[in-house]
């Protein structure tokens, strides 16, 4: 399953880091980022809406509970960055793992 | 107030047919299964049968030396195989080579009280010989593995045609929501030939794509990753699917391919798979009388623990499950290899028949045993059979098949089915039947054809129904 296999945890997680540091400053703007290095375009609205509501709930969830934070960035050997919030990565980490995980980015045309 | 009167005569009005159908259906003694959840709905006609386990045998098990006794070609051993039978008919590694005949190389016995003969190396499934019919009239027109496991599971040598599973699938629906509706496993035991089998055997074909089946595996975690990655709870994985599929729904309304909604019900089985898969390997609740009666070590990739998750998966309501099992390709050798296999098939089989009987399953459940092919009367390499396509054994058991039969035969050497033929489009009518489908009304346009299980033949086996 392409959501929960260590390889593609850890490669959501990296394409976060490179998200959060090269996205921009909104999550608006780092959405779009992510959108146009998966999908070669960038988000609508109504897209960014879901993965902003995705976000905000995990978000919460990953400040709740630091302990679980930890355990998603440490999934593979790929280095974390120096400085990082481990909420705040574990949520992008959600987010780019959803989008790895669009029909439009397995599939191919 | 006015809407709420229109809804509820509407409600008023359903239930009363509704209910009607239920009192009905009790007073008849009937379960309720004139509706599915696939495209047949209501079914054709009331259904036996709920569900089919198919053991595969795959690499073509000899009828001659399992279900076939053949004495007349005892007798006939080290002789020149009569022309009559031969002549002109389709051969594969004997091409070209002197035909032989090749007496059977194991002693045949009769079991339980209807006398059903079967070789002596399976006696478990001798044990439940009452159970089974045994159909000895078997016959194919492909004769080599890859275009006879085709038109065996898919009714057409045309690659891209729908299984068997999938065709059930799509007309019955699943049973189970949790769970997919077609399964298959894969064993080899020894024999070490490893033959391949396509993914195409239990591909959806032009069907769509959510009603193929899924390869679940027989050694440790049937499904790969289906544990949530270290920090993700339960609540993070249903939203981020929540959010996959609803990105995926939004992609779907724009560009209309039915592969997204296969994806989207994908995703969807892949959560509740998450706690069904770890379930149906709890065996912890299993009592070990049930392990020891099949010879189970579940989880070691044996046919015996396939047959175990077959009965839980059967419980679990998977529609169709099919257990390929490898290595019956005796070109040489056969003896033993028959033996080998007995050994690993014999036990677990009878097993999953009483376990199934034991819980009140057989009756609507279809248990099918049988290969792609059968084997030549003549030898192969001094010691074995080569491919043999014009008659050879299968058996069946509950389902709504008879009991304690056994039904047609071959002719004296084993050569070619006389009595009662049975053809692969004659078997899946017979199946489909069962089910509550009508064979000829369940189809699918493409290319301008309307396309069926059975291609443009098949007539229902009346004499092997109960």
């Amino acid at each position: 399953m392409l959501l929960n296999d260590p390889i593609y945890v850890e490669a959501a997680r990296v394409f976060a880091q490179q998200m959060l540091a090269e996205g921009g400053k909104t999550l608006g703007d780092q959405i779009d980022w992510a959108y146009e290095r998966a999908l070669g375009r960038s988000a609508s609205v109504d897209e960014k809406n879901v993965l902003v509501d995705l976000h905000a709930k995990n978000l919460a969830r990953f400040r709740a509970d630091p302990a679980s934070a930890q355990q998603v960035l440490t999934v593979g050997d790929a280095p974390l960055p120096v400085k990082s919030n481990p909420a705040e990565l574990a949520a992008a980490t959600t987010l780019t793992r959803t989008i790895l995980n669009l029909h439009e980015m397995i599939t191919r045309n | 107030m006015h809407e709420l009167n229109l809804k509820r005569r509407a409600f008023l009005g359903k239930s009363c047919a509704g209910f009607g159908m239920a009192a009905l259906n009790s007073m008849l003694g009937q379960a309720a299964t004139s509706t599915s959840k696939g495209v047949i709905s209501p079914l054709h006609h009331p259904a036996r049968a709920k569900r089919v386990i198919f053991l595969y045998q795959a690499g073509g098990p000899s009828h001659l030396e399992t279900f076939d006794s053949k004495p007349r070609l005892a007798e006939m051993h080290g002789k020149t195989m009569p022309e009559s039978f031969t002549k002109g008919q389709q051969i594969a590694q004997l091409q070209g080579k002197p035909l032989i005949c090749f007496g059977p190389q194991q002693n045949f016995k009769r079991f339980g009280k209807s006398g059903q003969e079967m070789c002596d190396l399976f006696p478990h499934i001798g044990s439940v010989s009452d159970e089974i019919c045994i159909i000895r009239s078997m016959w194919t027109e492909q004769i080599n593995h890859d275009p006879a496991h085709t038109i065996m599971n898919t009714g057409s040598i045309i690659a891209g045609r729908p299984s068997m599973g999938s065709w059930m699938t799509y007309g019955l629906g699943a049973e189970s929501e949790d769970l997919p509706g077609f399964v298959v496993m894969m064993s080899s035991g020894r024999g070490g030939q490893n033959q391949p089998i396509a993914a195409r055997q239990w591909s959806a074909g032009i069907l769509p794509s959510k009603y193929q089946g899924v390869k679940f595996n027989s050694v440790g975690d049937p499904v790969l990753y289906v544990r949530n990655p270290p920090g993700i709870s339960k609540d993070i994985q249903r939203d981020s699917i929540d959010a996959v599929n609803r990105l995926n729904q939004k992609q779907y309304s724009a560009v209309e391919d039915p592969e997204i909604q296969t994806r989207i019900a994908q995703y969807e089985m892949a959560f509740r798979m998450q706690a069904s898969v770890p379930d149906l390997m709890d065996m912890s609740k299993e009592p070990a009388s049930v392990l020891e009666m099949y010879g189970a070590k579940p989880g070691d990739g044996s046919f015996a623990s396939n047959c175990l998750l077959a009965r839980r998966l059967a419980e679990k309501g998977v529609r169709f499950i099919q257990l390929y099992h490898r290595d019956w390709d005796h070109h040489g050798g056969v003896k033993d290899g028959i033996a080998a296999k007995a050994s690993e098939v014999d036990r677990p089989t009878a097993a999953l028949i009483q376990d199934l009987k034991q819980r009140g399953m057989l009756d609507d459940t279809l248990i099918v045993w049988g290969g792609e092919f059968g084997r030549t009367p003549m030898s192969q390499s001094g010691d074995g059979r080569d491919h043999h396509i014009k008659g050879f054994s299968y058996f069946v058991a509950g389902g709504g098949m008879q009991r304690g039969i056994s039904y047609g035969a071959t002719d004296d050497l084993g050569y070619a089915a006389v009595e009662n033929p049975v053809s692969v489009h004659d078997f899946h009518a017979t199946m489909l039947h069962l089910l509550g489908v009508d064979h000829l009304r369940m189809t699918v346009k493409y290319q301008g054809l309307d396309v069926r299980l059975t291609g443009v033949s098949g007539e229902i086996v009346k004499g092997i129904l109960a």
